[in-house]
């Protein structure tokens, strides 16, 4: 099955993953990192690099085997219907459940550099109504202003963060490397997978490329280039609070840009240009992923299109969002589904590709005994 | 009108109140802007009781067993906090070279005594009705006294505001900070600003600091230990001055580098990019050889040699003479010679400042043990516990290379 009003391109599906992608980690990620594996926190992205791509070539090669189905649809033919029924529920749970974290993030963030008296229910609600407006319009429109905001916003955040490195540099603060032995970072480099909640959206996406075989490629460059540009925020961050300050600070990637000072910026608060840049990346993300949401119901329930489950998916994201009590509980929402994500992007994936396999051998064996049967 | 019609005007009318953002809606005439803050310390009172801290206040606090019997030391401390409010009005209809007559002042300075910063800040709301807005703050300068005591309870409020910034300048005043924040400079028209660009302007000379609130707090989280800035207040009150620094233990002051001490140390830190030394001539008592450098590079290595650990620190500076007293003929001789007689007096700075900082006050501010950490990990894990005890101790070898490159103007 074919969607032609929602298929985007090789070079969309680019911009779409590289602006999802983008969201509430790149802020708080450096003291994440920090408070797990200290001074070795600028090898924790590089380190994701490789299990991202292993993660990503495990969807592709679930979109290769089944290009023009969801996991919706072909799920209850590999798991059987009672165990693609549970997947599903836990797919869309995961779902919610992260679209409201960071919708909850995105709150305290903008409450926090912003619009400290305005209600986070209104900045939530406000950010919910508008992304879900692109959402009914569909995925294409939801991958054209993920271009726009990418080619925008991309340049004047990695401006920003490069000022940092003028006065200081990051090289002091990563030596001793590995003091403390590799494994607590190749565990954080596994575990950082999870922090990249987007990748799950590749269990309904490939329907809706209009170039599937590219999808590895394509994906795989995204994928590198925007952890690169965490490596990046997270290289400065190191040089300017180190791994001790990291853990102090609560988003250290846009206090690091608050201690740039340079006789040339004459702007005063450089901060608030990099707030403005996230929150647009930000729109997109909470944009595809209430998309995600309402598609993966649509197929679910096997309705006609995901233009009307957007608007009632709202209520609860929002009741989601304002669960956390407070910013602790709120981190301790990350760390679960930071583990939750690493179950979702590597086990699931190699769960479904065992069940095609594990399919195939008895398809093989009645092929086999077919020909058998018809030679004598 | 189309359904679809009615549902766009209905949210074009929602999104007038949900997208303006009109909460926070505060004009610029409704603020009052802090450009400078000072705290001292107004009162610390200790009291002895039987009352333990409440538990369910403090879950943290572990009830020892058989405790009841002890006596409890509660201090009551409250700060002095004095800001520097920026009369808008005045600083636009004024001139910018301080002459406010006709204006009004520019400056209003005021102040509120209370056990916390944030509450300090509410208690001088009751006299400004403008709420005060930090986002502008230049200068923290905390009176001695105050940061004899602990500096963390100040600092926090000053890092965990949202507004503020870390790169405001922070120093510690010898003396009360609120005098320094109540002079009145010629230059500029508010204090702060004024005390704002003296910090500034430390590199130049290096016998001051140019500290701001990040440095310090990355600093005293990672050790409790610190070098910022010293501020002192001239006689007539009319000026500044920013020369030597403030030395920091355990988040408390413990003591000051006077100004050859300073430039020594951040010499030996490789923080230094200019500054001037001068020598004397040695026939001639009187005449003096004043050198300015403008380079400075500083490579600090650990050394174990027979077991025993040992730090060489090596300065290599470049540079040209600004005066000379003794009318000599500058041949190459000469110059190695004052090289050679440079290169000792700045030895004998660096000597001061680490004598000071090692064997006087105890605090690893050149961070040797970091570099120890990353020259050889394995044995930092070692000794890393008793590094308090052992720095004192080790040695510590000073090589300096002084270069004059020119000699200005004249031959």
């Amino acid at each position: 099955m074919k969607y032609d009003n929602e298929r985007i391109s090789d070079i969309s599906l680019f911009f779409l993953l590289s602006a999802a992608i983008t969201e509430v980690g790149v802020l708080e990620m450096p003291r994440l990192f920090a408070e797990s594996v200290g001074r070795d926190l600028w090898l924790v992205p590089l380190l994701m690099i490789p299990v991202l791509l292993l993660s990503l070539y495990l969807f592709c090669l679930l979109g290769k085997r089944f290009p023009d189905e969801t996991v919706f649809e072909y799920g209850p033919r590999l798991l059987g219907r009672p165990l693609a029924q549970v997947l599903f529920a836990v797919l869309i749970a995961y779902w919610f459940l992260v679209t409201g974290r960071m919708m909850r993030d995105f709150a305290d963030v903008v409450r926090l550099t912003l619009l400290s008296l305005t209600p986070a229910e209104v900045i939530i609600g406000s950010m919910l109504v508008s992304a879900t407006y692109l959402v009914r319009k569909g995925l294409e429109p939801i991958s054209r202003a993920a271009t726009i905001i990418i080619l925008i916003t991309v340049p004047i955040g990695l401006g920003i963060t490069m000022l940092t490195y003028i006065k200081t540099s990051p090289v002091m603060n990563m030596r001793p490397v590995l003091a403390h032995g590799p494994w607590k970072v190749l565990k954080e480099g596994v575990r950082g997978v999870g922090l990249v909640e987007q990748l799950s959206a590749f269990f309904v996406c490939f329907p809706f490329l209009s170039k599937p075989e590219k999808a590895w490629r394509t994906a795989a460059i995204s994928v590198v280039i925007t952890i690169l540009l965490f490596a990046n925020v997270t290289f400065s961050t190191l040089a300017v609070f180190g791994p001790v300050e990291l853990v102090h600070v609560r988003l250290p990637a846009l206090s690091a840009v608050q201690t740039v000072e340079q006789p040339f910026i004459f702007i005063e608060s450089l901060s608030s240009f990099y707030v403005a840049t996230w929150i647009a990346q930000m729109f997109i993300t909470i944009a595809f992923m209430l998309w995600l949401i309402a598609t993966g119901i649509q197929k679910w329930l096997g309705h006609r299109d995901h233009i009307g489950l957007a608007t009632p998916a709202l209520p609860i994201i929002y009741l989601i969002s304002l669960s956390p009590a407070n910013v602790a509980a709120l981190d301790k929402l990350i760390r679960i589904q930071e583990n939750c994500g690493v179950f979702i992007h590597l086990i699931l994936p190699l769960i479904l590709l065992i069940a095609v396999r594990r399919r195939r051998k008895p398809e093989q064996t009645n092929k086999q005994q077919g020909r058998e049967d018809g030679d004598s | 009108m189309t359904s679809k019609g009615r549902w766009t005007l209905v949210f074009l009318f929602l999104s007038m109140f949900i997208f303006c953002g009109c909460w926070d809606r505060t004009e610029i005439d409704e603020r009052a802007f802090v450009v400078g803050v000072a705290v001292d310390l107004a009162e610390a009172t200790e009291t002895n009781g039987s009352k333990p801290p409440s538990p369910q206040h403090f879950p943290f606090i572990e009830k020892e067993a058989g405790d009841t019997s002890l006596t409890y030391t509660h201090k009551q401390i409250s700060y002095l906090m004095t800001v520097e409010l920026a009369v808008l009005h005045a600083l636009s209809a004024g001139p910018s070279d301080g002459n406010k007559e006709g204006t009004g002042d520019p400056s209003w300075v005021i102040g509120a005594t209370a056990p916390t910063i944030q509450a300090a800040s509410t208690a001088i709301n009751l006299r400004v009705y403008r709420p005060l807005f930090f986002g502008h703050q230049q200068v923290l300068i905390i009176g001695e006294e105050a940061a004899r005591e602990n500096l963390r309870p100040i600092l926090d409020f000053f890092t965990r505001h949202t507004r503020t910034k870390r790169k405001m300048r922070i120093a510690i005043a010898q003396g009360k900070a609120s005098d320094i924040l109540s002079i009145k400079p010629r230059l500029e028209a508010l204090a702060s600003v004024y005390l704002f660009r003296l910090f500034q302007s430390a590199p130049q000379h290096s016998l001051g600091l140019d500290a701001d609130l990040n440095q310090a707090i990355v600093s005293l989280h990672s050790s409790g230990h610190a070098v910022i800035s010293r501020v002192r207040r001239s006689l007539d009150g009319q000026e500044a001055y920013n020369g030597g620094a403030a030395v920091i233990k355990d988040w408390s002051l413990v003591g000051w580098l006077e100004d050859i001490e300073t430039q020594g140390y951040l010499l030996a830190k490789g923080v230094s990019s200019s500054g001037r030394v001068s020598i004397p001539v040695a026939t001639r008592p009187s005449a003096l050889i004043e050198y300015v450098y403008h380079h400075c590079r500083t490579k600090t290595n650990a050394r174990i040699e027979d077991g025993k650990l040992s730090f060489e620190i090596e300065l290599c500076l470049e540079g040209f003479i600004t005066e000379e007293t003794a009318a000599a003929d500058l041949t190459t001789e000469f110059i190695g010679w004052v090289e050679e007689a440079l290169s000792e007096e700045i030895t004998r700075r660096v000597h001061m400042a680490l004598h000071k900082l090692q064997k006087t006050y105890g605090v690893d501010a050149l961070e040797l043990g970091r570099h120890l950490e990353i020259s050889d990990p394995k044995l930092w894990e070692r000794i890393k516990g008793d590094w308090p005890q052992l720095y004192p101790t080790v040695p510590i070898r000073i090589d300096t290379t002084a270069r004059i490159r020119r000699t200005g103007s004249t031959k």
